[in-house]
């Protein structure tokens, strides 16, 4: 899966879990200021990214440094390549 | 530095101030004996509800004497019809603003931080009226706990999704676990705004004169939003009271 993919593939889950509009989902775009997130979300999007991915992200220590979409774009993809090793 | 102050809001303050702690001293010695003297006739599980209606009053009482005739109080619920339990949420200015929940038809327990349990006059009732403490609780006993306060108690679940005082207009972004409780009871959402208490008191405790309005406004159904998100429905609620807090303080 390419980055672009990828990206899209986690915007379906933001569109899924919070109704939130394709366009607003910029990289720049902070989880709780700019999204109105908050932490009860982010256990939903831990949920969400780990259904459509497939993955177990509850081990992984770089969740705690996610702000930003541009943020689980990166942590999703490194998960990813980490996978397919 | 305390700041400084003119002669007459020194004077409003010590009118003010002194009036609060007389009213709650003659409050507590005739409604909350009378209270008290209650609880030994009522079943123990319904004591909170005892306490609850006691602090509901007290909220009443203090902000119609205390504040009078230099705060002005302007209460609207704008669907009076409409009152049976549910979520009331509320924008939050000040430290004045959990008295207004005392305005309300329906009976209410605060959703509150760790702090309040605390305070030396108000932690001891808080904790008798079962109060909800959102910092310490787990979430799934603080889910199942506010849930059946709504659904078997009949008591409203009220808050400030805000979660600290904005000390301004603009609302804050909004914690969404009021309108999770909500949804798992399948009860209405009151949103509720406070208009005018960014002064009354500031964060110096200091009062200031001039009129505080508050208005109940229509419920958000569960039939409304039944399957949205709760994501959305804290949206929507954030949207509508920003929208009336602009058409009511521009």
């Amino acid at each position: 899966m390419n980055p672009e993919e990828l990206k899209e593939k986690i915007k379906d889950v933001f569109v899924q879990y919070f109704e939130l509009d394709r366009e607003e989902l910029k990289d720049e775009k902070q989880l709780f200021t700019d999204l109105g997130l908050d932490s009860l979300d982010i256990v939903d999007l831990i949920v969400g990214l780990q259904k459509e991915f497939k993955l177990d992200l509850r081990q992984y220590a770089g969740l705690r440094e996610i702000r930003s979409f541009g943020d689980v774009c990166r942590v999703m993809e490194d998960l990813c390549r980490q996978n397919q090793r | 530095m305390p700041p400084k102050m003119s002669i007459g809001i020194a004077f409003l303050n010590l009118f003010f101030y002194g009036r609060l702690i007389l009213i709650s001293f003659l409050y507590c010695f005739s409604i909350g004996l009378y209270r008290i003297a209650q609880l030994p006739f009522t079943p123990r599980k319904e004591w909170p509800l005892v306490w609850r209606r006691a602090i509901m009053g007290y909220g009443r009482t203090a902000i119609r004497f205390s504040s009078w005739p230099f705060v002005r109080i302007h209460f609207a619920d704008l669907e009076p019809e409409r009152n049976e339990p549910g979520v009331v949420v509320a924008n939050h200015r000040s430290g004045s603003d959990g008295y207004f929940f005392g305005l309300l038809s329906q009976v209410g327990v605060q959703v509150v931080n760790d702090w309040p349990f605390h305070l030396p006059f108000y932690g001891f009732f808080a904790r008798r009226a079962g109060y909800f403490d959102i910092v310490n609780m787990k979430w799934d006993e603080f889910l199942s706990k506010t849930v059946s306060t709504i659904n078997d108690e009949a008591c409203s679940v009220v808050g400030f999704p805000e979660g600290t005082r904005s000390a301004r207009k603009e609302l804050l972004q909004f914690h969404g676990a009021l309108f999770r409780v909500a949804m798992a009871a399948g009860c209405p959402v009151y949103p509720m705004i406070i208009i005018g208490t960014q002064d009354m008191p500031d964060r110096n405790f200091v009062m200031h004169p001039g009129t505080i309005s508050i208005y109940k406004l229509p419920a958000v159904m569960p039939e409304v939003y039944k399957n949205w998100t709760a994501h959305k429905l804290k949206t929507h609620v954030r949207k509508i009271m920003a929208e009336e807090i602009e058409k009511r303080d521009p």
